[in-house]
């Protein structure tokens, strides 16, 4: 039996979570059929079924995919660089800055995926809700390691970068869910004081904002 | 007009005062189902069956599912706002009624875990945007509350802190919530407190009203 190279069943699968996104994002998961959606992967409805059970099975690995993205997006940005010239760029704050703002840029780069990832993936139902409150503490998981490898110490409470990730998730939300996410970047400055505040203290995340400020 | 009516009001003479009515029984079965369910797979049907009730009684007293589940909210809001009056007596220094109103509101939302989860979780994100509306004017009376610990700071923080300091607050108690530990709501005043206050105050400063809330925790007072 002739088999499909590997390649090309992961590209058509890709194909498939990307029109998955989109639609969920455009009609709403109410307004999605298995048909439609292979159609607009140009796949057919078999094809389809070989890969997944039922619509949500797929919506879960395209919501995934969604959130590996952006994680990585993260990742990259927080990730230590000994090439960059000064002290205050090697930072961990500027890392958490560069961080911040991968993730504030793919969000702006796209609104439609931006609600689809905080808001309308959420309000499918609980599983769905804790898979994005997953997301969310992840990259609490995130700065928590990154803090802990820059020997950051301090008297500071258990639950930090909970309360900093939350900060940042609770601002991001309201901006998109009021239309107003095309207004992220430009507040990545005020939002990068929240997220540095619980660990930092007000003084030392003022002067982080307006540092911010001034690069840009 | 008799004493003795048919009516939506009229209860059995067997009826006890303190029973909670067939509308309490109705909107504690929606936030219950909802948790359960997610706000959009809830029927009214799974209200019913929770309750014992007929369909009859639910049609006199709402519209529709949404109906009853903004009502649940309205509940939630009205007892929030209570518990946060009750913490501003004027008799206490602005950080303790602060300190008194987040341990009161925690204790709220841990003794009415599907009610602050569709506040919390379903409101913000699943329900009509009149639902929306009520969970934006809770996080306002919180606001409020905050601003007055905001008018020591010396300025630097920026106008989204406040909302900052709350979301921070918001991810663990939902954290908590969907993960079935609402009882370990009250723990979390410590660091709650840290972390609505750190954006405004001195560091250690506000690392003392964590220390505070974790003397208030473990005196019970």
């Amino acid at each position: 039996m002739e088999t499909v190279p590997t390649e090309m069943v992961d590209l058509d699968r890709e194909r498939l979570l990307e029109a998955a996104l989109t639609q969920l994002g455009e009609r709403g998961r109410g307004a999605m059929s298995v048909s439609g959606l292979a159609a607009a992967a140009d796949a057919s409805v078999e094809e389809f079924s070989t890969a997944y059970p039922d619509l949500d099975s797929c919506l879960a690995d395209a919501y995934e995919l969604l959130t590996r993205r952006l994680f990585a997006a993260i990742q990259a940005g927080c990730a230590a660089d000994d090439e960059l010239p000064t002290a205050s760029e090697r930072s961990w704050a500027a890392r958490v800055r560069r961080g911040l703002e991968a993730l504030l840029g793919g969000l702006v780069d796209d609104l439609g995926a931006a609600r689809t990832l905080t808001i309308t993936y959420p309000s499918l139902g609980p599983v769905e809700q804790a898979r994005y409150q997953g997301f969310v503490e992840a990259i609490a998981a995130l700065m928590r390691e990154q803090w802990k490898a820059d020997g950051g110490a301090g008297d500071l409470p258990d639950e930090v970068e909970m309360l900093a990730v939350g900060a940042a998730e609770a601002i991001v939300v309201e901006e998109i869910r009021a239309g107003r996410g095309g207004e992220l970047r430009r507040m990545a400055p005020e939002i990068l004081f929240s997220v540095l505040v619980p660990y930092l203290g007000a003084a030392a995340a003022t002067e982080e904002m307006e540092r911010a400020r001034l690069d840009r | 007009m008799g004493t003795r009516g048919t009516g939506p009001g009229h209860r059995p003479a067997t009826a006890c005062l303190l029973a909670p009515s067939a509308r309490e029984r109705l909107v504690a079965a929606m936030a219950a189902t909802c948790a359960e369910h997610g706000y959009r797979a809830a029927s009214v049907e799974d209200v019913l069956a929770r309750t014992g009730l007929p369909r009859q009684a639910f049609d006199e007293h709402f519209a529709d599912k949404a109906e009853c589940a903004i009502a649940a909210l309205d509940e939630l809001l009205s007892e929030t706002t209570q518990a946060v009056s009750r913490a501003q007596a004027p008799e206490f220094a602005d950080w303790r009624r602060l300190l008194l109103a987040t341990r009161a509101l925690l204790e709220l939302l841990a003794a009415q875990p599907s009610a602050a989860r569709l506040a919390l979780i379903e409101a913000r994100t699943a329900m009509p945007a009149e639902a929306y509306d009520r969970y934006a004017a809770g996080i306002r009376v919180l606001v409020a509350l905050l601003d007055r610990v905001r008018t020591y700071a010396d300025g630097g923080a920026p106008a989204s802190a406040t909302r900052g300091a709350i979301g921070g607050a918001e991810l663990l108690i939902r954290r908590e919530l969907l993960a079935g530990r609402e009882d370990r709501l009250p723990e979390l005043l410590p660091d709650i407190i840290y972390g609505t206050v750190v954006p405004f105050l001195p560091q250690q400063e506000a690392l003392r009203y964590a220390a505070l809330a974790r003397e208030l925790l473990s005196d019970g007072g």
